[in-house]
């Protein structure tokens, strides 16, 4: 299988297995079901899914902010699954992030200056006097005027908040970013010019994203490969394009008809009702086999006994479903 | 036929300690009975204000000026006490955030009959089968059983669905939806949708779509108001978006939106930022500053001009046949 390959000398990171559980009062939630995937450098990777479907846990696993439950993680072929938290702090450099509300994200008592020196100060990287130089040529790679090096983040608009904290996920020269929602809550005339320079700085630098969103036509954008997830699972993978434009797996069509867009005849139609039918699973009680079975048009016997393991249908195309 | 709703010259400021919000700077609307209207605006664009002032639901400190008719009478002069007549019984409103507008310690079952006998409109009994039989409308499996729920037991899908419920209790003849699915995910987005928009058919009832995704205001609406700076910059039949849309504003918006089937060069932006309206309103066009077309003629605010049936647009290249100008 495609994301399960040897380590080449382009790999950034990858998971195998992955499985996060969380015990809660009503009992276990599987946010990660046996998860493997690649991060290839210059290969962007686009992670769909609804809410819950545990594309927030994913990255916070590949980020180390969570440690799994099962599955190994590497980053540049090292294992950091168990590392302590000394040993692992070099690691992090590599993988930066940037949140989709970037007001909370940044330092409200910090200046632009200082949120963006945040990370150098932490990784005790450079002098004073170096540091102040490198946000300065962090800012105006961002498109930010210097002249906002002393403001505080609420001084500035949405996008200039988003700038600032793309400017600092930079500042260690990382070799990938996550960007969780990066782009959503932004107006779109903003969010256009946000997503043009995501896609400079990816040409320019090098940089590999990671890049949850909602929005497809985004993702399209700026991402070669695509995974969408359902119910902590990966229900397909493969090239955005393909994925897109012949999606495999019942709930990646659901998903690409549900998204409102323009094309150049006009609107996409509000999708039809039968398409949308049946209840999400709870989380907690997932039936076994399938875990879209209860949505799903095309459910048989088969998805209600056993579950679809992911493999692959065309080249490199990767498909959870029995009836791809 | 007299509209049900007609909006004109309505004005809204907001007086803070040492500014003036202008928040809605003369806007005409008018929605006709059974009809499904967008208004599309980034934020602060001052849609959703317009929409309160029309509930009265905006605070002291909002200064309201010009003309709200609702069939026939003057919103803006009638008494409390008899817009708390209208309010909640003849318009309905559901919001964005469902669970912060229902009451976390009581059941949907009495937050949805509540209004039924505020309005003294039928028996508790009776307000209790309406409920369940208009939670089944709504797509809620068991609701006998849902009804005896409290909102934190629902997924934000199922209490969009339930607010729209709520709402329709005392059949209203508008609904007022203001981004109704935006914190929902794109398939429940897509169900919430095709939801509204059967029951406005089915029932006769009018729609006030507050958004700011074009897309979905073309896919709900028949006609849609576009916003910016608290003027509507241009009006126009949902079917006309793509093809006929005349504002540079509304040319660059939906030029700047990525797209399945476009190229994947960099996008077209409009450039600057939204109009601030804390910051006083400029002499001319509103949107003269990031205007790619702008001329010495923009100095002067232009009127809401004609371009076709039901299309107006507030720009003076209107006035020089648009399809001309434009590629």
């Amino acid at each position: 299988m495609a994301m399960t390959r040897p380590r080449q000398a382009t790999e950034l990171a990858r998971m195998e297995n992955l499985v996060k559980v969380f015990r809660t009062p009503k009992g276990s939630l599987v946010a990660c079901d046996h998860i493997s995937l690649r991060l290839e450098q210059g290969t962007s990777l686009g992670l769909v899914g609804e809410s819950g479907s545990g594309k927030t846990t994913l990255v916070r696993i590949l980020l180390m902010l969570e440690r799994p439950t099962s599955g190994r993680v590497w980053l540049n072929g090292v294992e950091v699954t168990r590392l302590s938290e000394r040993r692992l702090k070099p690691h992090r450099r590599l993988i930066q992030f940037v949140a989709q509300d970037p007001y909370s994200s940044l330092f409200p008592n910090l200046t632009v200056g200082q949120n963006i020196m945040e990370p150098l100060r932490v990784h005790k990287v450079g002098r004073a006097q170096e540091r102040m130089q490198r946000a300065m040529e962090l800012m105006e790679r961002v498109g930010l005027s210097t002249y906002h090096f002393y403001a505080y983040p609420h001084e500035l608009s949405g996008g200039q908040q988003q700038r600032v904290a793309i400017a600092r996920a930079l500042a260690l020269s990382p070799q990938a970013v996550v960007l969780d929602e990066a782009v959503s809550s932004l107006d779109v005339s903003v969010q256009a010019q946000i997503l043009n320079l995501l896609q400079q700085l990816k040409d320019e630098m090098g940089l590999t994203y990671l890049f949850i969103s909602h929005n497809l036509a985004v993702i399209r954008l700026l991402c070669e490969m695509t995974a969408v997830m359902y119910m902590g699972r990966i229900v397909e993978y493969g090239k955005t394009d393909d994925v897109l434009h012949s999606p495999s797996h019942p709930y990646t069509r659901s998903l690409i008809a549900s998204i409102p867009s323009f094309t150049d005849r006009g609107v996409t139609p509000l999708p039809d009702l039968s398409s949308l039918a049946g209840e999400r699973p709870s989380p907690l009680r997932l039936p076994p086999g399938c875990a879209y079975q209860t949505r799903c048009p095309l459910v048989s016997e088969r998805c209600r006994a056993e579950r679809p393991e992911l493999r692959e249908v065309a080249s490199g195309q990767c498909v959870a479903c029995h009836h791809a | 036929m007299a509209p049900l709703l007609n909006i004109s010259d309505l004005k809204v400021t907001f007086h803070a300690d040492r500014t003036v919000v202008h928040a809605v700077n003369g806007v005409d609307l008018c929605v006709d009975a059974g009809r499904a209207v967008a208004i599309v605006g980034e934020s602060g664009s001052g849609k959703s204000t317009v929409m309160m002032a029309v509930m009265r639901l905006l605070g002291r400190r909002a200064h309201v000026s010009g003309r709200i008719e609702w069939d026939g009478q003057d919103l803006l002069a009638l008494p409390e006490r008899a817009m708390r007549q209208i309010r909640g019984r003849a318009m309905g409103m559901i919001f964005q955030n469902p669970s912060s507008y229902l009451n976390p310690t009581k059941t949907i079952g009495e937050q949805m009959i509540e209004p039924v006998l505020f309005h003294r409109i039928a028996s508790a009994s009776a307000a209790r089968r309406q409920a369940v039989q208009l939670l089944e409308q709504v797509g809620i499996p068991d609701p006998e059983q849902r009804l005896r729920l409290y909102p934190f037991e629902l997924s934000g899908g199922q209490l969009q669905r339930v607010m729209i419920a709520m709402a329709l209790m005392t059949r209203p003849k508008l609904l007022i939806a203001d981004e109704p699915t935006t914190a929902l995910d794109v398939t429940v987005q897509a169900e919430v949708l095709v939801l509204l928009k059967r029951l406005q058919r089915e029932l006769g009832m009018a729609l006030v779509f507050i958004t700011h995704d074009l897309a979905v205001a073309a896919q709900v609406a028949e006609e849609i108001y576009v916003m910016y700076g608290g003027f509507i910059l241009e009006h126009l039949p949902a079917a006309e978006l793509t093809q006929r849309k005349a504002h540079p504003y509304l040319r660059g918006l939906l030029g700047s939106i990525p797209r399945l089937d476009g190229p994947r060069t960099p996008l077209p932006f409009i450039p600057g930022q939204p109009l601030d309206t804390a910051r006083g309103l400029p002499e001319g066009c509103v949107f003269a500053d990031r205007c790619a077309h702008r001329m010495s003629r923009c100095a002067q605010r232009p009127p809401m001009i004609h371009v076709g049936s039901g299309h107006r647009a507030a720009c003076w290249l209107a006035e020089e046949e648009v399809t001309q100008v434009w590629p």
